[in-house]
């Protein structure tokens, strides 16, 4: 036993000193065939544990050669919106000698920043994390944190511009945001500026907490506005589900950030996906378990933008989708 | 046991070095190629891995350029801006990398902008003639940026490309090479190689590991780079430094359009493991095959000493004289046939031996044998001496009591009787001596047997009629070649034991030839020799049973005589004999041509001339000797002139007494005078050759070859009258003949 456990030392030790350059599934054996499985703790706001992130993660880690159960174990809190709850998630997680951090959304890390201590944190679907204080520069993040940004509050005005070619009668389009939330500010700003050049009054309402979400949805008045464009900002996102059901009842199109949405029925979304930022979230976990530090790990941005068109609840808002637009579609839901 | 080792050695030192020098050549050789084969297939294979990540990156880049190209086409036709600015989109939802394009015209107006992230526009009017990639693209070559990096760590890339024809439209894509990065990751070298990709400065635009891409690293230094950058043709594949420091295997490609390079690098260790390993193998086989070596040379040295070892031990043993030994060994080459020759060599030197120890019994008993014949010899001699000398004294004895003078003279006739026994048994040992010492030599000569047989008749003829037996010679014309004076005595001898031996009868001698040889036979009827006997009559003293019928006694001796004269003149004898009957004595002599040959000087008693009237010089030591053959001289009408020694010799001749016709001398004077000094002294002093009788009693070798090289006559004692006469007859008629050193009395 000794001489194995020796071995087993020595072929750690060696496949450290060879790092970035041992293939994945060399990583994943050496993990296999250490005595515990890396525990991966995932922290999001949504309500179901399906999140994108989490899929993207394991099929990510999945692609890197690691074996869950065996090679690694995925411990999943889902927050539903709660920053309280987030946190005692992040507390817990430290708890259970999780080995790094996977968070997505801004309050998720901002959580796991606060109640993880030392632990690595990998973040996916921040907006800005310069502002948010969670790194120094994205180049050399420093401390022991890195991650994804979502890069949505540049593209609000694109979003706002395929918003205005899906309705093209559209003039006053809805806005709902956290003031306090500092991407949701930048990105309303974003906004303002693209409607302008698109000819669109914007109808703003901010929102404090969940509460005033659904207070706000449920007193829409759809005779004031065409349409609504979806703000990235954690508090209204987690009011996708409430949001698609007035869209449906009240017949409103809303343009969306991420596909998740128009999977359930929103119209359409435009930017980066989630599944594949969490997939690249693993390329950063393997690096990380093969003893990177996470401040030398560059803060990346999403490559791919995705426009996901809902041809069904189009049909169902009685909007006809210009024949250009669905050929650029990435993804058309029938 | 050093030669055992010292051939061991050689053996084996031999082999193991042929072998081993074979081996590590062969071995070397081997590895030399194997080495430079890997090493070449190694280098080929990165040059390869290089060139094909660049084609990768390049097509990749091509293909881009050729999608913005293709754009241009579907515009033909199309005029509108929101066609044209769908066909972008399309564009970037085909080429992910591309994220904004921008359109310029002519003068470099923006005229159409499609973005990812931005809103895209189709009023903008500003003003990019000043841009790079207009200017470039304007003079009609694709437009390739430095990589610059959005967001920190976001890195792109501007492509320019002119539009064809009149429309010269210019369009700019901004390039996110991440996807180049990506490319970059797929590639794999082994278990730790890896590819990155240097741009036109040598900076690092692409690694696996994306955090050295965005330290903005400068690899401008390395000298691999710097070799890439300076392009050439040299060596493509190098072992140098990577951007981390390791020691690695690198190789390059270039990206032509974008002044790229693309590096692919290996560790050395893990690049040139197998190398190792294959060497490593080699090296175990040559070691494994020197050990082999080392095994098979002791087992043959050993092999090849054994037999050796053997043949040693063998040899030791037959010169330890142990000859019954054998040498065994049964290798069937070189060695085998050695140790055979060695075995029969053993087997022929103990047959010799054993040869040699039956030839020393045998001489040994020959020389016993020989001895006793001696003593027997002596004691017969002794004996028969004896006789006479004793009835002599008693006839002295007689003599002095005598007075009747019939009866003296009848007592003088025995003394005269028993002195010629004497003599002659005195002449016969004598003979028999010189014979056994070898100092007759014989004188052969070519000569007619006639008047040899003659005097033969004259000798026996008178004795035999005395006795009543006839005495017949039959005339023969034949010549023969030998010592004529050896062969008449051998004659004489024959014929006068025939005469002795016959009682009734007579004697025949008879010579017949019998192809190039003479036979003569002396046939007589007497009383023969037993067959068993016929051999021993040869031997000294022996006489066959019956006695002499002459009533003499014989002396035993001279057939003993015949059979060393024949032995020494290399004749053969022949006995035939009936007891009773006779006996025949044949002897074969060598026919000679019978033209020239000189008469035989006879010494018949008959033929000895007168010799009356010369001068005799005649010196003795001894008076009685001296004054008996004075006496004798002067009976003979010599004048006789007489000497004790040389001294009185000289004194006569100087004295003025006349010159001698003959000097008679005795050999041994007094006081060590020898007669042939004398002789010589006086013939030199007169200056004339005096014919020289020089009468001796001594039988030694030496003597007789004094005298014969004197050239003297020689005379042995006890001299006999007609002898005497018959030489000096001889000498002083022919004063020229030669003296016959070998006479015989």
């Amino acid at each position: 036993m000794v001489t194995r456990r020796r071995f087993l030392v020595f072929a750690a030790t060696a496949s450290a000193v060879t790092a970035s350059g041992t293939p994945a599934s060399a990583s994943a054996q050496r993990a296999s065939k250490s005595a515990a499985p890396a525990k991966i703790g995932v922290v999001h706001f949504s309500e179901n544990a399906d999140a994108p992130v989490v899929v993207g993660l394991r099929q990510g880690l999945k692609d890197l050669g690691y074996v869950e159960g065996k090679d690694i174990v995925l411990e999943i809190h889902a927050a539903r919106s709660d920053y309280a709850t987030a946190l005692a998630s992040t507390q817990q997680l430290v708890k259970s000698r999780a080995q790094i951090l996977v968070s997505a959304g801004t309050l998720a890390t901002k959580a796991a920043k606060e109640g993880g201590g030392a632990l690595p944190i990998v973040f996916t679907q921040v907006g800005e994390p310069i502002a948010a204080g969670f790194v120094k520069s994205l180049l050399q993040p420093g401390g022991n944190i890195t991650g994804f940004s979502h890069l949505l509050t540049e593209n609000t005005g694109k979003r706002l511009e395929l918003l205005k070619e899906l309705v093209p009668a559209c003039r006053t389009v809805l806005v709902m945001f956290d003031p306090a939330n500092p991407t949701s500010q930048a990105a309303v700003a974003a906004a303002h500026a693209s409607a302008k050049k698109l000819n669109v009054r914007m109808r703003e309402r901010q929102i404090r907490n969940h509460d005033e979400v659904v207070k706000t949805i449920q007193d829409i008045d759809r005779q004031s506005i065409d349409a609504m464009l979806m703000i990235p900002d954690s508090l209204v996102v987690n009011a996708g589900k409430q949001i698609i059901e007035m869209a449906q009842r009240q017949k409103l199109p809303v343009m969306f950030h991420e596909d998740t949405w128009v999977n359930r029925g929103g119209l359409a979304s435009y930017g980066p996906s989630f599944v594949d930022l969490g997939r690249r979230a693993a390329t950063y976990v393997d690096r990380i378990l093969k003893g990177a530090k996470p401040g030398d790990l560059p803060v990346e941005q999403p490559t791919r933008f995705d426009l996901v068109i809902n041809v069904k609840t189009a049909r169902a808002l009685g909007l006809t989708i210009p024949r250009e637009l669905l050929l650029l579609a990435d993804r058309t839901i029938q | 046991m050093t030669l055992r080792r010292s051939l061991f050695r050689k053996y084996f030192v031999c082999f193991v070095a042929l072998v081993s020098a074979a081996l590590i050549v062969s071995g070397l050789v081997g590895l030399h190629f194997t080495y430079q084969e890997n090493k070449a297939a190694l280098l080929s294979l990165q040059q390869e891995k290089a060139v094909a990540a660049a084609s990768r990156i390049e097509t990749y880049v091509q293909d881009i350029e050729r999608q913005l190209g293709w754009v241009r086409l579907w515009q033909v036709g199309r005029t509108t801006p929101e066609q044209r600015r769908n066909e972008y989109r399309k564009l970037l939802r085909l080429v992910p990398a591309i994220t904004d394009v921008v359109v310029l015209d002519a003068a470099g107006r923006e005229q159409l902008r499609v973005s990812r992230l931005a809103m895209d526009s189709m009023d903008g009017d500003t003003d990019l003639s000043n841009d790079a990639g207009f200017l470039e693209a304007r003079s009609g070559r694709t437009y390739f940026s430095p990589v610059y990096f959005r967001k920190d760590t976001e890195p792109y890339m501007t492509i320019a490309v002119a539009g064809a024809g009149d429309s010269a439209e210019i369009t700019v894509a901004e390039l996110n090479l991440k996807f180049v990065w990506e490319l970059i990751s797929r590639i794999r070298i082994g278990q730790q190689g890896l590819a990155y990709v240097v741009d036109t400065r040598g900076h690092l635009i692409a690694h696996p590991d994306i955090t050295y891409v965005l330290q903005r690293q400068d690899l401008s230094a390395l000298p691999q780079v710097k070799a890439a950058r300076a392009g050439g043709e040299g060596e493509r594949v190098t072992i140098a430094h990577s951007p981390q420091g390791q020691e690695v295997l690198t190789a390059h490609a270039g990206i032509a359009p974008l002044g790229w390079h693309v590096f692919v690098e290996q560790p050395v260790a893990e690049a040139f493991a197998p190398l190792y390993t294959s060497l490593e193998r080699t090296g175990l086989l040559l070691v494994a095959g020197l050990l082999l070596s080392i095994g098979a040379s002791l087992y043959f040295a050993r092999r090849m000493i054994k037999p050796i070892k053997a043949i040693e031990a063998g040899a030791a043993q037959f010169a330890a004289g142990n000859l019954d030994e054998r040498i065994d060994v049964d290798t069937g080459d070189e060695l085998g046939a050695l140790a055979g020759e060695f075995n029969a060599m053993a087997h022929k030197l103990r047959d010799s031996y054993a040869g040699l120890e039956q030839k020393i019994e045998e001489r040994t008993r020959q020389l016993a044998e020989a001895n006793r014949t001696k003593s027997r010899f002596l004691a017969a001699a002794s004996h028969d001496l004896r006789q006479p000398v004793h009835a002599l004294g008693l006839f002295v004895a007689q003599l002095q009591e005598a007075r009747d003078p019939s009866a003296r003279e009848r007592i003088i006739e025995k003394v005269e009787a028993s002195t010629t026994a004497v003599s002659h048994l005195v002449e016969a040992l004598l003979d028999i001596s010189k014979l056994d010492q070898g100092t007759v030599e014989p004188q052969v000569t070519d000569f007619a047997l006639q008047p040899l047989l003659d005097r033969l008749e004259q000798a026996f003829s008178l004795t035999a009629q005395a006795r009543d037996l006839r005495f017949r010679l039959r005339p023969t014309p034949l010549c023969v070649s030998t010592d004529p004076m050896l062969l008449e005595r051998i004659l004489l001898n024959l014929a006068a034991n025939a005469v002795r031996y016959t009682k009734e009868g007579g004697i025949v001698v008879g010579v017949r030839q019998r192809g190039t040889r003479a036979r003569i036979e002396v046939w007589d009827t007497g009383v023969g020799i037993a067959p068993g006997e016929q051999r021993r009559i040869f031997e000294e003293f022996y006489q066959a049973g019956a006695a002499p019928s002459d009533g003499s006694k014989g002396l035993g001796l001279g057939l003993a005589i015949v059979d060393r004269l024949t032995r020494l003149l290399g004749l053969a004898i022949e006995v035939r004999s009936i007891p009773g009957a006779g006996s025949v004595f044949a002897i074969e002599v060598p026919i000679a041509s019978c033209e020239a040959t000189p008469p035989i000087p006879a010494m018949s008693p008959r033929d000895a001339g007168r010799i009356d009237g010369v001068s005799v010089l005649l010196i003795d030591d001894d008076t009685g000797a001296r004054e008996a053959a004075e006496g004798l001289l002067a009976q003979w009408g010599c004048r006789v002139m007489s000497a004790a020694s040389g001294k009185e010799a000289y004194d006569l001749l100087s004295a003025g007494a006349a010159a001698p016709a003959v000097i008679i001398s005795d050999y041994r004077l007094g006081g060590n005078e020898l007669g042939t000094d004398v002789v010589q002294a006086i013939r030199a002093r007169l200056g004339v050759e005096i014919p020289t009788v020089i009468v001796s009693a001594d039988s030694s070798a030496a003597s007789f070859q004094a005298i014969a090289a004197a050239r003297l006559h020689l005379l042995r004692k006890p001299l006999k009258a007609a002898q005497l006469r018959a030489l000096l007859h001889h000498v002083v008629v022919c004063a020229d003949s030669d003296p016959k050193t070998a006479a015989l009395p």
